[in-house]
């Protein structure tokens, strides 16, 4: 289960950081967010991948739950990548 | 100015990691499977079926296998690769009156019985070719793979100056675009998977640290052999001095689980049956991060405590903590799942940097239907190390189940077909055109991982359904692996296959451009 929602808040803080990108809000969401909601979506990213450095060096212990957050937050952000080519292929071929 | 140090770097990334790409591609590869190496092993012996219930009952079991079956020995040794480990395996070093011939080891499994597993290397083979190579004296082997490890570090700094754009270019993965899609993948591959890329390679040299910086061994040491005693005590059976009984061993082995906290993994016993035994427990490979391991020797007639051997220097336990870190022994299910991604992740940086320097170049030949030597040799030390190798572990897992079980060389003849396997597609890839070549080899390398667990079903009753059924995670596992692989070398076959019926875009936009001139 943790190990679940340490790939899950990581995914979720690529997310957020990949949205707060002005070059990638068209693709993922077809439009361009404000300015103070780019701001919002970049610190919650970086609270999510946070929190699931704490949430991995509390429950697995901080050695081994350190590269295991390492380990999710790689793959995190390559489901983001994915998510994000899959959307802009769409938008493209559209 | 900063233009030049970037070309410079550029320079440099580019033709280290070509000279030595092929065989950081053979080491990432065979490293990479290696976090499953029990596992590997485990389906290549497939006679060997219980895993230990827990390690006291599992070394006294084995103890009273050898106190049957080579009563008269100087020394016991019984090993355990830890919790995932199929069985136990034995050594024994037999007295002077044993015939020269008589046996010096066996396999033993979960319930204590001897185990007639055929005879292969297994998953330890391909362990040990990630460092040792094969057929070359390991010495030189440790060498020339510490050079591609020293050149993959160079090649990861002076990346990380070449890109420009990591932060902006963070989550680009445009597919279908040719060369642009080829640096996205080397780029995202490499960039989001940096923290263990590095700590690989790093570790990778630390681990071997000895190897090639004996000076502050000699510094400090008569000899090499000093070094290692001291480092790793190893006590040889002192001379006999007249039967005793050997005490119980479980209880030994309980109470040094207690002491540490941790799982035992190995029981060496000296002078078994005499008053000078000695009993020595020692942790388990995967018992703790560091791959330095406790011992504790135990009198082997009362079964008191003689000594503890605790490796707790700041030094020595830095060592061996990047050493565990490096071989993930230690590591849980998860944990040992992301590894191997990110070692796939890492044999796809190499394997897309190859391909890369020879798209990038083709666009750029004075006559592309007729490239220069150079660029030729590339395309087919490509094809060889990028599909060869794979299908030659195909061919290897094939081999265990097709050759004989009774055979004598055996494992040596499985290797033999890994080594035939991967040299044909090299002959292959220099025979045929390129494209056709990638398209055959890829198609070849597919469909031989899809045959491993069909071969398996009809060569054992441990076939993908039977496994499914009964629960077994581990044959269930790489056989569906197996399949998975497979259909990766498909999916990309299919893709070269297009290309070579229908030449990609690039060459399309120049057949245009020169059509247009000639109009």
């Amino acid at each position: 289960m943790i190990h679940l929602l340490l790939l899950l808040l990581t995914a979720i803080g690529f997310g957020l950081l990949c949205l707060s990108r002005a070059r990638h809000q068209s693709d993922l969401l077809g439009r361009k967010l404000t300015g103070k909601a780019a701001n919002r979506a970049r610190w919650g990213g970086l609270f999510s991948l946070a929190l699931a450095f704490f949430v991995a060096g509390d429950r697995i212990g901080w050695a081994a739950g350190t590269l295991e957050w390492l380990g999710a937050a790689s793959v995190g952000a390559v489901s983001t990548m994915l998510m994000l080519s899959l959307r802009s292929s769409r938008n493209s071929s559209r | 100015m900063r233009n030049g140090f970037r070309q410079s770097m550029a320079w440099l990334h580019t033709w280290t990691g070509l000279l030595l790409g092929w065989l950081l591609f053979a080491i990432f590869v065979t490293g990479t499977s290696s976090y499953f190496q029990e596992e590997i092993t485990a389906w290549m012996t497939p006679e060997v079926r219980s895993v230990p219930a827990d390690a006291p009952h599992g070394f006294a079991a084995a103890t009273r296998w050898l106190a049957r079956e080579a009563p008269n020995a100087s020394e016991w040794a019984i090993y355990s690769a830890g919790k995932r480990a199929a069985g136990l395996q034995l050594y024994w070093a037999n007295g002077p009156d044993a015939p020269a011939g008589a046996p010096t080891s066996a396999r033993l499994d979960g319930t204590g019985r001897k185990a007639d597993a055929r005879e292969t290397r297994g998953g330890e083979f391909l362990y040990r070719f990630h460092y040792d190579l094969h057929y070359i004296n390991w010495y030189w082997a440790r060498w020339i793979v510490g050079v591609a490890a020293m050149a993959m570090l160079v090649a990861i700094l002076s990346g990380i100056v070449t890109h420009k754009k990591i932060i902006a270019d963070f989550f680009l993965l445009r597919l279908g675009k040719g060369q642009r899609s080829w640096l996205d993948a080397h780029n995202a591959s490499s960039v989001l998977f940096l923290p263990f890329i590095l700590m690989i390679t790093y570790t990778g040299l630390v681990s071997l640290a000895t190897h090639y910086m004996p000076w502050g061994i000699a510094a400090n040491y008569a000899d090499e052999g000093k070094f290692f005693e001291a480092t790793f005590p190893w006590p040889a059976p002192p001379e006999k001095a007249g039967a005793a009984p050997l005490t119980a061993v479980a209880p030994l082995v309980a109470r040094a689980e207690r002491a540490w906290g941790a799982g035992a993994g190995s029981v060496r016993i000296l002078n078994p049956g005499d008053r000078t035994a000695q009993v020595i427990v020692s942790t388990a490979p995967d018992s703790g991060m560091s791959v330095r391991q406790r011992s504790l020797t135990f009198d082997g007639v009362t079964g008191t405590l003689v000594s503890a051997h605790n490796p707790a220097g700041a030094a020595t336990a830095t060592e061996g903590t990047m050493i565990g870190l490096h071989a993930g022994r230690f590591a849980s299910s998860m944990l040992r799942a992301l590894y191997f991604l990110s070692g796939v992740a890492g044999c796809v940086m190499v394997g897309s940097g190859l391909i890369l320097w020879t798209v990038k170049r083709r666009a750029r030949l004075p006559d592309p239907d007729r490239p220069h030597f150079g660029f030729r040799l590339v395309e087919k030390l490509n094809v060889g190390a990028i599909a060869g190798l794979p299908f030659a572990m195909a061919v290897y897992f094939l081999a265990n189940r097709l050759l004989p079980s009774g055979a004598t060389g055996r494992s040596d003849s499985e290797i033999a077909a890994f080594f035939i396997a991967w040299s044909a597609i090299f002959v292959w890839a220099a025979a045929r055109p390129t494209r056709s070549a990638w398209t055959e080899a890829l198609a070849v390398a597919a469909m031989s991982f899809a045959a491993v667990p069909i071969v398996n079903a009809l060569t054992t009753d441990r076939s993908l359904v039977a496994s499914l059924a009964a629960g077994d995670r581990v044959f269930a596992g790489f056989d569906m692996a197996m399949l998975l692989v497979a259909a990766g070398f498909g999916w990309a076959a299919a893709k070269a296959w297009r290309r070579t019926v229908s030449p990609g875009a690039g060459a399309r936009k120049r057949s245009t451009a020169t059509a247009a001139e000639a109009a």
